[in-house]
């Protein structure tokens, strides 16, 4: 098993018009992917695809050899469970919860114990240098903290893949640049494959490669859809 | 960790939540209210067949006993209200058993009245008269809290013994298989009409309003909802989540409505909007019982959020938004229009005709409201639309922009409304007779029959009666001459002998006395023991029916009497109780109409048309906003023009609208006077 991504001929359809069409790309484990592109031409849809939550029209996603869009709806949501970590454009952590709470969501979902499950979730969140607000609430810290803690909910149960949205579009340039050099450095010290959808250069710059969906001409839209 | 996520998500202070966190308990306390009034009524109805069946005589049959109790049942009345009269009697010398609620016999020509008889006397004289010197009766012997019954003694010297429907009665209780007497015939409320109406009036508002309740939106609870979906959890996750969460908002509403209801049935004295009367405690529902009921509804709740709860449809990271737009038809607009054409169009022809063509158009404006509704939406969408303020831009072009999803609710009120018209217009229908047609003139006639007839019985009668011509009645003959008694009544034509009637005169007798076997005259009658007399009077049938039966129960045994009047149509205390169902069903499908309109509004705005980096700052932005749009009734904002219009009206209007909608349903439909409605008598 190799915990890469392979994309092959995706075309994704929102209400009215095609994203884009025919995109095909490969993420090796370790390695990081830049998906730039404006505001509405689908790096979410995307990233959605690739997750597992937008059904495609057309093409392939296969992570850790496994076909996503194969699976049961119930398999898929195990698959993400145990094979994705995604980190959302403003953290969306539990505002109820701690950050060492919410980084050990996903292990408290896969069935970890709690001390078990925070015990990892500590570690992660010392990696990431938030070791002194790990029991404070999402609404007691910084944006860019609470953006390290998304990472580290994101890595802490191993995923074969991080998926991240607009990961520093929340942040100021000196913690965007911070969160993106702990996400790439993290997810590579693990062994992830790492996708990011962005349109922040500092990310596009340390990435290994760079898909600019601009690129990917739009194929026609299928007969009968909508205007 | 899922219930904690779900309480925290429950008592969230995220403004987008709000909405949810207030309408779920809202919807949850009117639902467990109407279900405990529903269980109040079952408790109530048990209790008082309990009471019923503690009366129920087990007869004597083979092996009497000296402390046998005799009893002879029969109706009286008093203005428009029949009741139960039984006249009671020892059998030997022993002490008798004695029916629940009589502490001691009366003394002979003595009564023992219910409560609400003897309240009754106290107002009016005339039926004091009838019951001078009487006991009252104990609650455990009386149905109802407003049961009309009276335990009478005949005169002394005067026995019941003989007498036709004549019960030896050996002990009181449930019979458990030996042959039982019940006194009151039943109850006159048909009680399983009562039982089935609670379920169709009460159950099903009670679970729509739920439905209604937690189905409203927040936007918090999708976006937390998609977010640990995204992350992995499992749709059965996020269902138990999300039944957790329901569960944690609607069971403090639940529990404050039950105790609220408590403490407002324990002071009852009749049930609201019925009238019907009851004994304190009746209503109240065993602890165990709402206890139970509590709970079930809680996870009732729960379920219901599992059942409409949609995973999928939790759009925050979504790219593109679900709502789709919706169109008003304008074809929606001819029923309306057609139906407003014939009431405005009657109205304007007056008359008869033009008046029921104006009540057609009326109730068919009614029934199509639920089609144009969309229409209306749109309509009321373009005119907030263009106000000035935000709130009222976004609420109308929220309502522009699917009006057939909001003007949806609309079809609950307007069906609820239909129902209750075609409901009210059929039992009306099923339980109306043709009222009797009260003989014109001055003449009034009553027919009184008695036990243990007496020489001079007539005599007797005739003086204690004051005024009036008493004649006895034998083996359907008047023993009097006709031409005689054409001089007390005046319309009575004879033949040219002056012994017989006409056949017109005949019918007339027939019409005046509702005894079908007056055939004719027979002066020379022995009247000696005669135990059945017509008495004839001027003036009013009820002033002689009244007077009659007062001196009949003080020199005569057991008298039973027969007039027009007694033909006279009764209001059936079903039509309350219905007319209490329809009002509290109505009432409740309004509040959930409500919740649904105000929720497709307010709770919803946040979803059409946007990017997800717009709409979560939409989100943010929405927020504060959402809360003058629906919430914010102590400092009032000029701008707040949607809750300002219509939900502050509607709120203020509601408490008001109860007494007057149930006066004009009962003046416009004739259900609260003696109309047309079907006796309610014991079949004696």
């Amino acid at each position: 098993m190799t915990h890469e991504v392979v994309v092959r001929d995706l075309a994704v359809e929102v209400p009215g018009r095609r994203l884009f069409g025919g995109l095909s790309f490969r993420v090796p484990a370790g390695s990081v992917l830049a998906v730039v592109a404006p505001s509405g031409t689908g790096k979410t849809s995307l990233l959605n695809c690739v997750a597992g939550l937008t059904r495609p029209v057309e093409g392939s996603v296969e992570i850790a050899d496994e076909s996503v869009w194969d699976l049961t709806d119930a398999k898929r949501t195990a698959f993400r469970l145990r094979n994705i970590g995604m980190v959302f454009q403003f953290a969306e952590l539990i505002p109820e919860l701690t950050l060492r709470e919410n980084a050990a969501l996903p292990l408290r979902l896969l069935g970890a114990s709690r001390a078990e499950a925070e015990r990892r979730a500590q570690a992660r969140i010392c990696d990431l240098g938030i070791a002194d607000q790990a029991t404070l609430h999402p609404s007691a810290v910084s944006g860019g903290e609470a953006q390290r803690a998304g990472i580290a909910r994101a890595l802490v149960h191993r995923p074969s893949v991080l998926l991240a949205d607009e990961p520093t579009g929340a942040l100021d340039q000196a913690s965007a640049r911070t969160v993106a050099d702990l996400l790439t450095r993290t997810a590579r010290a693990s062994g992830a494959a790492v996708i990011v959808g962005t349109h922040d250069p500092s990310i596009a710059a340390i990435a290994d490669a760079v898909i600019d969906l601009r690129s990917v001409a739009p194929a026609p839209a299928p007969p009968g859809s909508a205007p | 960790m899922i219930v904690r996520v779900a309480l925290s998500l429950a008592r969230t202070p995220d403004p987008a939540h709000r909405w949810r966190q207030t309408a779920v308990p809202l919807a949850a306390a009117v639902s467990i209210f109407l279900l405990l009034a529903a269980g109040s009524l079952i408790s109530l109805l048990d209790r008082e067949a309990e009471r019923g069946s503690d009366r129920i005589g087990t007869l004597a049959g083979s092996s009497p006993s000296p402390s046998d109790l005799l009893m002879v049942p029969r109706t009286d009345n008093w203005a428009d209200s029949v009741y139960i009269s039984i006249s009671i009697e020892p059998a030997g010398a022993a002490a008798p058993v004695l029916p629940p609620g009589l502490g001691r016999l009366p003394s002979p020509g003595r009564a023992a009245l219910s409560p609400a008889l003897h309240e009754l006397t106290l107002r009016e004289p005339m039926l004091a008269s009838r019951y001078p010197h009487h006991l009252v009766l104990d609650p455990a012997g009386i149905r109802s809290g407003g049961e009309l019954l009276a335990y009478t003694r005949p005169p002394a010297g005067r026995t019941i013994r003989g007498y036709t429907s004549l019960q030896r009665v050996q002990r009181f209780g449930p019979p458990h298989g030996a042959q039982g007497f019940d006194p009151s015939y039943g109850s006159p409320v048909d009680f399983f009409a009562i039982a089935a109406g609670a379920s169709a009036f009460l159950l099903i508002p009670s679970l729509l309003v739920l439905i209604a309740g937690v189905a409203t939106a927040s936007p918090a609870r999708d976006r937390r909802f998609a977010i640990l979906r995204a992350l992995g959890a499992s749709r059965g996750t996020i269902a138990r989540l999300g039944m957790v969460e329901t569960i944690a908002l609607a069971l403090p509403g639940a529990v404050g409505a039950a105790l609220v209801f408590r403490g407002f049935v324990g002071g009852l004295t009749s049930v609201p909007l019925v009238g019907h009367a009851v004994l304190p405690g009746d209503l109240q529902a065993p602890f165990a019982f709402c206890l139970g009921l509590i709970v079930a509804h809680a996870l009732l709740a729960g379920a219901i959020a599992v059942a409409i709860g949609r995973p999928s449809a939790a759009t925050s990271v979504r790219p593109r938004p679900i709502a789709g737009r919706s169109r008003a038809r304008w074809w929606r607009a001819i029923p309306l229009g057609l139906a407003l054409g014939l009431a405005v169009g009657g109205a304007a022809a007056g008359g008869e005709s033009g008046g029921t063509a104006m009540i057609i158009g009326l109730v068919s404006a009614v029934a199509a409201l639920p089609v144009a509704g969309p229409g209306l939406m749109a309509l009321l969408g373009g005119v907030l639309a263009r106000s000035p303020s935000v709130s009222g831009l976004l609420a109308g072009r929220r309502l522009q922009w699917d009006p057939v999803r909001i003007g949806r609710p609309f079809g609950l009120c307007g069906a609820m409304v239909v129902l209750a018209i075609a409901t009210v217009c059929y039992v009306a229908l099923a339980r109306s007779v043709e009222p009797t047609r009260l003989p014109a003139g001055p003449d009034a006639a009553v027919s009184v029959s008695w036990a243990d007839p007496h020489r001079g019985d007539l005599d007797l009668l005739a003086d204690e009666l004051g005024s009036g011509t008493v004649v006895g009645l034998v083996r359907s003959r008047l023993a009097i001459d006709c031409s005689e008694l054409a001089e007390q009544v005046g319309s009575l034509q004879c033949d040219s002998g002056g012994e017989q009637a006409t056949k017109s005169g005949l019918g007339l007798l027939r019409r005046l006395l509702p005894v079908e076997s007056v055939s004719g005259f027979d002066p020379g009658a022995s009247t000696r023991t005669a135990d059945t007399a017509a008495v004839f009077d001027h003036g009013s049938l009820q002033a002689l029916d009244r007077r009659l039966r007062t001196a009949a129960d003080r020199v005569l045994a057991a008298p039973s009497l027969s007039s027009a009047f007694d033909l006279d149509s009764q209001p059936s205390e079903l039509v309350g109780w219905l007319t209490g169902a329809i009002l509290l069903a109505g009432l409740a499908l309004a509040f959930g109409a409500l919740l649904l309109v105000v929720d497709a509004v307010c709770g919803r705005v946040p979803r059409a048309g946007y990017s997800r980096r717009l709409e979560s700052r939409r989100d943010a932005w929405f927020g504060s906003r959402r809360r003058f749009l629906c919430f914010r009734f102590g400092r009032w904002p000029g701008r707040g023009r949607w809750s300002a219009f219509v939900l502050r009206p509607c709120l203020s209007a509601a408490p008001g609208l109860i007494p007057r909608s149930r006066r004009s349903a009962a003046s416009s439909l004739q259900l609260a006077g003696p109309g047309s409605w079907a006796p309610v008598r014991s079949p004696i």
